[in-house]
Parts: structure tokens; sequence; C-alpha cells
């Protein structure tokens, strides 16, 4: 895409300084950065409470937890990894780049960006708070449900799951009006002759995420509002008892719970778009197509969503429509993935740790989505169903689909965001421990699935100790792996190497015509993209 | 200054379309409730 960007900007870094430039802040980066930072903090939170898991399964038989904390670790590792890591960091990528990448001076509406951030640090003060209220007296019971909240049994548990209720309804919030504020920004806010069809694909993929977002956060708001009544006003949409049913909120949860997963994939996979033609110096094979995938997937998404309650015994018509539109899914992903290898295919390819993780991202995402067609097959999935199989295949997904893409994102924007180039050999050795590291920690954890070894349970049969010692080994050395990536990142925010504008040598799009770091201001005159 | 400036124009259609999408949201909201139970029971006992 070649541009007649104008890329004066006025001298003024006009800014507040001190904590009300982050607290009052309506710029996209500073708000970026800030969602960044939070998603760090919940990352290494969520991080430790994994540890904790993995260290009580070191040896079977009880070590240091007991079931109803282990459950409540487990419960709680979930909800912030996907609610206060994975989609804030995907939201702060999004907020720094996509007013540079559309040639918008910042986001359409910069106070509801300054809202939609700063209710994210009291929702995740809810979830600690619903996490730490049983220990205190008359704290009641802890939450052992799991991140999927059933009835009866949510319905049982003391007042912490309000506390978890009302997170889930300020990340609702959030998630809702940051989702309003990108499409509003990419349908209103693009530069002269920057077309949505030659936007870059990490916009489209916002694009489509945020549609989703709106589409299925309310369902869930609904689905747990309507379990607070059942707790606390005496009606019964989950009490049989009452004429409920429980397998409705199932229904509720999962209509938003599959399409979340896309919500923590796509931008994964538009950030990948980005990568990997960077490194291969090559555009991207298929846009229009990867675009159109993009689409497919999230409308497929969105109706497939029973195939995780293939056990509830619904009708044979039923579990057969949720399987064959499970099983259509990997049409679109899989032509995604193929347009990334064929942007790949005869490319001047160098490996630095962005394509790195790019790479190891289409490997290890399509071997999760292989044993997700594995689970998709109902009769398989009745086998599988509950085990440590589902356990190693939704790590799969998440842990390559959507972390190691926005690993890559991170190194690939680190110099564009910071103004210095990142330590390469250490952020390889990062890498290569934590690619390693996780693969030992999780593919054994098919073995064990395959073999019995139920989820979500704090002890086992001895016959599966020797694949959960590895698996916690490993996993301590997957989670300290971390650390080295929290030294890169600070290193490079204090110094290095200057970057230059363009960063990387293939790099193409409108952000790398800006300096490194961008002026606080940026594109006050809007490019004109030819 | 904190924003830098945008047109009155744009000012006025970003809010409408965020108003838009705002509604949208709301009446998905207040959706799941009546008609997700109903479309869904509905359908588990006609699979019944």
């Amino acid at each position: 895409m070649s541009t007649t960007a104008d890329t004066l900007h006025s001298e003024h870094e006009h800014h507040p300084y001190g904590w009300r430039r982050w607290l009052y802040s309506t710029n996209h980066k500073d708000i970026g950065t800030l969602y960044l930072l939070f998603a760090l903090t919940m990352f290494f939170l969520g991080g430790l409470s994994a540890m904790a898991i993995r260290a009580e399964l070191l040896f079977p038989g009880l070590q240091f937890l007991d079931p109803d904390l282990y459950n409540n670790i487990l419960t709680n590792h979930a909800l912030i990894m996907i609610f206060g890591a994975v989609m804030p960091a995907g939201a702060g990528i999004a907020n720094w780049m996509i007013p540079l990448m559309i040639g918008a001076p910042d986001m359409a509406l910069p106070r509801l960006n300054n809202l939609s951030f700063w209710i994210l640090p009291a929702a995740a003060m809810m979830l600690i708070l619903s996490f730490i209220v049983p220990f205190f007296p008359g704290g009641g019971t802890q939450i052992n449900t799991g991140w999927t909240l059933y009835p009866p049994l949510s319905v049982q548990v003391g007042m912490s799951m309000d506390f978890l209720i009302f997170a889930i309804h300020l990340l609702g919030i959030s998630s809702v009006l940051a989702s309003i504020n990108i499409i509003v920004t990419i349908l209103n806010m693009r530069a002269p002759g920057m077309t949505l069809f030659k936007m870059p694909v990490f916009c489209w993929a916002w694009f489509v995420t945020a549609f989703l977002l709106i589409l299925v956060v309310p369902i869930i708001a609904g689905g747990v509002t309507m379990l607070l009544f059942d707790r606390h006003f005496g009606t019964s949409f989950f009490n049989a008892a009452g004429g409920g049913d429980p397998v409705l909120f199932q229904h509720l949860f999962w209509f938003f719970g599959h399409p979340e997963v896309y919500i923590l994939i796509l931008p994964a996979i538009g950030a990948l778009a980005q990568v990997i033609p960077a490194f291969s110096r090559k555009p991207l094979f298929g846009y229009h197509s990867t675009v159109g995938a993009m689409l497919v997937i999230a409308t497929l998404g969105m109706v497939v969503w029973a195939h995780h309650q293939y056990t509830i015994g619904m009708s044979f018509a039923a579990v057969n429509y949720f399987m064959i539109g499970t099983i259509l899914i990997s049409i679109p992903v899989g032509l995604i993935l193929f347009n990334f290898i064929a942007t790949m295919w005869r490319g001047a390819m160098t490996f630095e740790t962005p394509m790195l993780f790019a790479t190891a991202m289409v490997l290890l995402f399509s071997f999760g989505g292989l044993t997700g067609v594995m689970l998709a097959v109902i009769p398989a999935d009745i086998q599988y169903h509950d085990s440590m199989f589902v356990v190693a295949h939704f790590h799969y997904v998440l842990i390559p689909g959507a972390i190691y893409g926005l690993f890559a994102a991170v190194f690939y924007w680190l110099p564009k965001w910071t103004g210095h180039m990142y330590d390469e050999r250490l952020a390889k050795i990062f890498f290569w421990v934590n690619m390693i590291s996780f693969n030992l920690t999780f593919f054994v954890q098919h073995f064990l699935g395959l073999a019995g070894m139920p989820r979500r349970i704090i002890d086992y049969n001895v016959i599966f100790a020797e694949f959960n010692f590895i698996s916690s080994v490993a996993g301590l050395i997957y989670g300290l792996s971390h650390l080295l990536f929290l030294y890169i990142v600070i290193k490079c925010i204090r110094g290095g190497k200057k970057a230059d504008n363009k960063a990387w040598e293939g790099a193409t799009g409108l952000e790398w015509e800006l300096p490194s770091p961008p002026p606080f201001h940026s594109w006050e005159t809007a490019p004109r993209v030819k | 200054m904190a924003t830098p400036p945008v047109d009155d124009a744009t000012r006025r259609r970003n809010r409408r379309t965020a108003l838009l999408l705002g509604a949208f949201a709301i009446v998905v909201f207040f959706s799941s409730v009546p008609f997700w139970k109903n479309l869904i029971q509905t359908a588990l006992n006609a699979a019944r």
C-alpha cells in the first residue's frame, strides 16, 4: 500500500503529567498501554494460580490444597486468564494500533475509551474478592463451579458467587463499550482512501471480534443476572423444582462461551496476518478470503454452541446439527492457515521472534484444531468429555491460538511502542523455553485424558502419576519462563538500540510511517491512502 | 490538550453510531431473558 501521507505532526506534546495522565487519559496510546499493563498483571496472577494447580497435581494424593480451595483456584485461573489477561491484552493492542493503522488521530470516543479501561480494575477487584471472601468469617463457601458457573451448584455457593457475578457484569460492560468504540472508529475514522478492503487484516479481525462481543456478551450478562435472581429474589429460571431448567443456563453460557473462543483467537489471527507477510517479505496471500473466512468463523461460531453439551441428552437431530456445524468451522480456519502458509511459500523468510511465535501458532493451533475436530464427533466426545483430553485440547487452542499470537504482536510492535529494539537473543531463548515447556506440559495431558483421568479433580489414581509429574515440572518451567518475557519488556522500555520508523524490513502499513515511538498525537493531519 | 481535534460532523456521526450499537447491545441483553428462554425451551420440549 503506498501513501502520500503527510507525516508532519505538530510539535506539541501537551499531555498531563503524573497520575493524571493515566487516570484521566483519553489518548489511545496511553489507554492501550494501561490495558497492556493490566493484562500483564492479571496474566501473572492467572499464571500463579496455574502454578498452584500444577504443584498440587505433581504427585497423587493431597499436597497442600484442600478440594474446595483447589476448585476455587481452578475457577479463578480460567476467569482471570480469559477476562483479565487475554481479552484486555487484545484490547490494548487494538487501542494502540487501530488508529495508527487506519490513519485516525485517536479512537472515535476517547472518553468512553477511558471508561472502558477504568471499569476493568474494579472488575478485577470483584474477581479477586470472590476468591478471598470465603476466607473471612461468614464469607460462605468457596466457588467450586469452574468458569462455566453451572447451576444448581452456582445457586448454592456462598456470597463469593455474587462478587463473581458482578465482576462478570463489569467486565461485560467494559468489553461492550470497548467494542462499540472499535466499530465506530473503524467505520467513521478511517483516513481518506482507506477503504474497508484496504484496511489491514488486524483491523478487520478486531472489527469482526467487536461485533461478536456485542452479540454475545449481553447474553452471558443476561444469564448471570437470571442466576443472581435465582439466588436472591426467588425466581426459578434454572431451578427444576420451580419449573425452571438448569440446562437453560448451559445454553446461555455456551451461546456466549463458544464465540468467546473466537473473540480470543481472531485478534491473534489478525496480528499474524501482519507478522507473517512482514517476515516472509511478501504480501498476504488471499486478503479477501482471509477476511471472508473470519466472517464465516464468526457466523458459524455463533450457531454451534451446544457441542459443549453433547452429554445433556439432546435429540439425535440436534446433536447431529451441532456436530456438523462444528466440523464445518474447520474449513474457514483451515483456509486462513493455508493462506498463512501460502504467504510463507517461497518468501524470503527470516525468523525473528515475532515470526517464531507466528510459525509456532500456525503449527500448534492446527494441532489444537485437530483435537477439536475429534471432540466435535459425538461418540468420541462422549468418551473424552470432562477428561484431561479436553484440558489438553483447549490449552493447545488458547495458548498458541491466542497467547502466541499476542506474543507475536507484542514483539512485532514493541519497537514501535517503545522506540527501542528488544533483546533478540533473549527473546529467542524465551520463545524456545516457552514453546518446549508448553508442549511438555500439555501434550501428555492428551494421554492422561485418553486413559481416563477426569478434569477438575484434585487427586488422581497412581497410574496417572508419571505423566502428571512431567506435566507439572514442565508447567513450572513454562510459568517461570514468563519472567524472562517480563525482563525483556522492561529492558526494552528502559533502553536499547534505537528503532527506526520502520522497525522491520518487510513491514508495511501506515503505522510504520510514524516515528518510533509515535508522537503523543499522531495523524492529526490525515494521511491520504492511494 | 487531551485529544486531537475532530470535526463536528464526524463527532456527531461517531455519537450516532455508538448510540445505535449501544441500543443494540441493550436489546440483546433484554432479549436473552424471555426470548432465548422460550426459544430454547420450546426446542428442548420438541426434542423430547
